[in-house]
């Protein structure tokens, strides 16, 4: 009889980090191990970059072979790179459609590259890697082959920073900005022109341009498809004017000329549904024209890159002028993804902007008239580069910036609210919240989905927040926060703070709140037993999805029962979480409260200094909740007590329901 | 200031804050409980194998933090590890996966890349039988199926 192989205990992932230290000829002799490393390696197999072992021409000739299987295309660009692009349309079928009807099955001989491809349909692009300047006429040559596609992803090169700046806290002020000016400047070689992009494709709705920046056209007749230019619609106004042909001789606009083009040209109405971008792209896009040709952005990420973005941000564009432009132009965004804060540069009430930074004042965005009560910019210091020359911001023009609204004292707001009125989503991927931002999301009472998870990643690199404005470190996220927004949202679905907790004394009602709210938290107790009561939580009738963590200061089982009692009146909850959590699982200490959660599908416990529930609530909750589909369990190290806990499991017909994570 | 650590088999360790926290998992227990001289238990790492990651831990207290690298590069070695860690790692396999399985949970990231290092080093050059052989591993393939995904997958292949 086989036994256990101490390897099998590992987990998927680590097992995959082992892999990764291995080459692709070895990798293929780990597929046929067995089928849980077949189903590890395979991914890992297809993720190679294919020129390690192969070819360009072995490489395509396979790919050829089994292009009627590619469904998903992600390609990396490393110069040089032209011939790629003959070699990718080589790839894309005529006929895209029929991709889709083909499906897995035993007939299929070529069907292996399905589970790990690089390579999408043609309507859904992915490239990432370096595209230099000179290729990018190839570029768009290639993309208008391709009008049907709806995404686009053009993830080029990151911003590389010295390694040494992780290691230390960032440096402040400007000498921060000089750094990473010239760390851009340096580093940020990808170009797009974002017009052109979007006149070739007029079939985008999903377009992500993390990492790209933007230059202004150089060849103003470049070849574009006719269909796709005559197919987006065209808003003629008092503006309205044919298409300049003006330019330099070396085919560039000068600033001036396309100054004045671009208040002259005619808008013309993209189908974007979503929009992600680096603040890079805003280091130099015109970013009030570009949002007024959006009008139907349902979806908006910001993104930048590593941790320096709170101080390039406001170095590069102006946060009143992105704020106006996203009030006037974008009213349909519900969706808002941030990678770092939560634009605190959008919520700018008039006395913060003294604040402004040094350079913020200097642009000459100001002289739009928008910001009158900014006092006048002190000398901003000599910086390495040249930005203002480079900010193509200032060509911003008041036709854009006024059409509708009266903003001429507009100076911000204090509240996303009247910006993005019907924002019902909040993503902060990377979880860098400060608890001053964080607190727009209680006041944001109408959002259905926050996700403030706070990331490993920016717990090691980022242990503090720079305030932006105030270039000084800021507290992250407290626990009272989280509370707060529990307490105040009475319409979230979902809420997503994954390591992150609420520490029990932010939960308990003091003294006052207690006589006004007696009825509520209320535990059912045995006579004469000793009662906690926590506040209210408004999103309990609604809330669907909850990952979160519980503090508590000791054993003391009325405050465990407090906290599961909390969670046992969630009554729309389907999956619930706990991550970073001492609250203890026990029947005895109110693990019971799960039982009246009559949607619970998942349970997942992770981080928690209690392992395993007893046998006597394992099983209880498994009986109970008869909902109950999963229930993951963080047991990495415990061989004894996986085996144990399945066994309970098994022993009552409920095997399924329990997940080793 | 020492931590007292507490093992599954309730064994306590008493250890420098300072090598405690190479581990993340408990750096951040430490920062979320504040302070105080309650011991911290580890429930699901053993005494044997919490001595061993002390060790490791004691041994690199002096360590530069470990910058995290978001590429997957697929070009990562696993020959670099050192003389010290190599001979750390010298212990039979089933202490080899819980120190992995120990160093996951904790989150200490530089042991958890020697131990897959380790292990890494251990496949290679072996054919699948040799890897099923050294780790103990059922082959659940039929022998159709063996043949199909080496057919398909040959491009890979060392030849």
């Amino acid at each position: 009889m086989a036994t256990t192989a101490a390897i099998d205990r590992i987990p998927a992932e680590t097992l995959d980090h082992v892999f990764s230290y291995l080459n692709i000829h070895q990798i293929y002799r780990c597929l046929t191990v067995s089928k849980f490393w077949f189903e590890i390696t395979i991914a890992r197999l297809y993720s190679f970059s294919p020129d390690m072992v192969l070819t360009r021409q072995d490489l395509f000739d396979l790919f050829y072979k089994r292009r009627h299987h590619i469904r998903h295309a992600a390609w990396n660009c490393s110069p040089p790179f032209n011939d790629h692009f003959r070699e990718i349309e080589s790839l894309l079928t005529p006929d895209p459609s029929k991709l889709r009807q083909l499906r897995r099955g035993q007939d299929d001989e070529d069907d292996t590259l399905t589970p790990a491809l690089t390579f999408s349909t043609v309507k859904t692009l992915m490239f990432e890697g370096k595209l230099i300047d000179d290729m990018m006429p190839r570029f768009y040559e290639f993309l208008s082959k391709v009008p049907s596609l709806t995404r686009l992803e053009l993830q080029f090169t990151e911003v590389h920073v010295a390694p040494a700046f992780f290691n230390q806290p960032p440096p402040l002020g400007m000498a921060a900005e000089a750094a990473l000016l010239t760390g851009f400047e340096t580093a940020a070689q990808e170009v797009i022109d974002l017009w052109t992009l979007l006149d070739i494709l007029p079939n985008l709705e999903h377009l992500n341009l993390m990492g790209c920046r933007y230059v202004p056209r150089a060849e103003p007749a470049m070849a574009v498809d006719n269909h796709a230019a005559s197919s987006s619609t065209t808003i003629t106004g008092p503006n309205a004017a044919t298409e300049p042909s003006a330019a330099t001789s070396n085919g560039a606009l000068s600033p001036k000329i396309r100054n004045s083009t671009r208040q002259n040209m005619p808008r013309k109405v993209y189908r974007l549904k979503s929009f992600h971008f680096s603040q890079m792209l805003f280091a130099s896009v015109d970013p009030v024209l570009l949002l007024s040709q959006l009008p139907d952005l349902d979806e908006l990420g910001v993104h930048s890159s590593r941790y320096f973005r709170h101080v390039v941000a406001h170095t590069f564009y102006d946060p009143v002028i992105f704020a106006r432009a996203l009030r006037l132009h974008c009213p349909k965004i519900t969706h808002l993804v941030v990678e770092d804060w939560l634009p605190i540069c959008l919520v700018l009430p008039a006395t913060a902007s003294s604040t402004l930074p040094a350079t913020a004042l200097a642009q000459e965005v100001l002289s739009v008239g928008a910001t009158t009560v900014i006092p006048t910019p002190p000398e901003p210091p000599a910086l390495p580069v040249d930005v203002t020359a480079a900010q193509p911001i200032s060509v911003i023009s008041p036709d854009y910036l006024h059409d509708d609204l009266d903003l001429v004292d507009y100076n911000g707001e204090d509240s996303l609210e009247p910006i993005l009125p019907l924002l019902t989503t909040l993503e902060c991927p990377r979880g860098i919240f400060t608890a001053e931002d964080f607190e727009q999301c209680y006041r944001l009472q109408h959002l259905v989905e926050i996700d403030v998870s706070d990331s490993r990643d920016a717990d090691r690199v980022l242990p503090f927040v720079i305030n932006r404005w105030r270039d000084r470190p800021q507290t992250r996220i407290q626990s009272h926060h989280l509370q707060a927004v529990l307490e105040r949202c009475s319409k979230l679905k979902d809420f997503r703070a994954t390591h992150r907790a609420i520490r029990f004394e932010d939960m308990v009602l003091d003294q006052e709140e207690e006589n006004d709210d007696a009825e509520h938290s209320r535990l059912v107790l045995g006579e004469g037993q000793q009662e906690l009561k926590t506040r209210p939580w408004a999103c309990e009738a609604t809330l669907e999805y909850l990952s979160i963590g519980f503090i508590l200061p000791s054993a003391d089982k009325y405050a465990h029962r407090a906290v599961w009692s909390q969670l046992g009146r969630l009554q729309r909850i389907e999956d619930l979480s706990l991550v970073l959590t001492n609250l203890i699982p026990s029947l005895d200490h109110g693990m019971t409260s799960l039982s009246l959660l009559p949607r619970l599908k998942r349970y997942s416990v992770a981080r928690t200094c209690w392992g395993f529930p007893e046998k006597e609530a394992a099983l209880w909750i498994a009986t109970e909740c008869r909902s109950l589909e999963k229930w993951r369990q963080d047991c990495l190290r415990s061989r004894e007590m996986v085996v144990q806990t399945k066994s309970w499991f098994e022993g009552i017909g409920k095997g399924k329901l329990w997940v080793n994570k | 200031m020492p931590v007292t650590l507490t093992s599954l088999d309730n064994q306590e360790f008493k250890v420098d804050k300072e090598v405690a926290e190479r581990s993340i998992l408990i750096k951040n227990m430490i920062e979320d409980v504040g302070e105080s001289d309650a011991p911290i238990p580890l429930p699901n790492v053993s005494a044997a194998v919490l001595t061993k990651v002390i060790e490791y831990c004691e041994h690199h207290r002096n360590d530069p933090v470990q910058v995290q690298d978001e590429t997957d590069d697929p070009r990562k070695r696993s020959n670099d590890i050192e003389e010290w860690d190599m001979k750390f790692m010298q212990v039979d396999q089933e202490m080899l996966f819980e120190i992995i399985l120990a160093a996951n949970y904790l989150d200490i990231k530089p042991l958890l890349d020697v131990g897959c290092k380790t292990v890494a080093n251990i496949i290679k050059g072996k054919t699948p039988e040799e890897i099923r052989k050294a780790f103990n591993i059922v082959n659940d393939f039929t022998p159709e199926e063996e043949a199909q995904i080496k057919k398909e997958n040959e491009w890979a292949e060392d030849r």
